[in-house]
């Protein structure tokens, strides 16, 4: 979303973005991140319906490693969850940080503060992304 | 009949021992992962991604910012 709005920690996901697209780096995530970008996109109440039509053909372009909640990533999620008090979808970025061995980037401190480890230390504040 | 080809994937000894110790149909595995790739890679347009993306980014105006719309949603959905 904060490749689209520029806000708090706009600066930093475009640098993930540039790193990205030059292929210096991967991005994996769960399928629910489009319907979350999607969704905040529309409620942000800065876009026509056919802006965020436009949106969802630039993130499809960008051709993400989307995963689908099944097997060991499903198993994960739900330990994630349990372990750190947190909604699926929630759990669903942090565990997926950990069996991919990735960093994951969040804005959202409210989850940061509810990780216990190992799953703190997979996450870090988009703010200090380099 | 589809006629198929054999390639070769080489991996560590290691990974090799725990591949060994799960029942899992490993060609299934890896011919599964090739397609999903090929159909990323189809998909893939970066200057198309990234000229629709420039059209349309803007500035905020103040509103809830992302991390708290999504927030929002997950919580209410619990």
């Amino acid at each position: 979303m904060k490749w689209f709005v520029d806000e708090e920690g706009s600066e930093e996901a475009l640098r993930i973005r540039r790193r990205y697209v030059e292929g210096e780096a991967e991005i994996v995530a769960p399928g629910l991140i489009v319907f979350e970008a999607l969704n905040a996109l529309r409620y942000k109440g800065l876009f026509t319906a056919q802006e965020v039509k436009r949106i969802s053909e630039s993130l499809d372009a960008y051709a993400l490693d989307l995963r689908t909640l099944s097997g060991q990533y499903a198993a994960s999620t739900l330990d994630a969850a349990y372990e750190n008090d947190l909604t699926l979808y929630d759990a669903s970025y942090v565990s997926l940080a950990i069996l991919e061995g990735a960093q994951m980037y969040t804005a959202d401190r409210k989850l940061i503060g509810k990780l216990h480890e190992p799953y703190r230390s997979c996450v870090k504040d988009i703010l200090e992304y380099a | 009949m589809t006629c198929m080809t054999v390639i070769t994937v080489r991996v560590d000894e290691e990974t090799k021992a725990k591949m060994d110790s799960v029942d899992v149909n490993w060609s299934e595995v890896i011919r599964s992962a090739i397609k999903r790739r090929i159909e990323e890679e189809k998909r893939r347009n970066l200057a198309k991604a990234v000229l629709i993306n420039e059209e349309l980014r803007r500035p905020t105006r103040g509103e809830e910012r992302a991390e708290e719309i999504i927030r929002r949603f997950r919580d209410e959905r619990r």
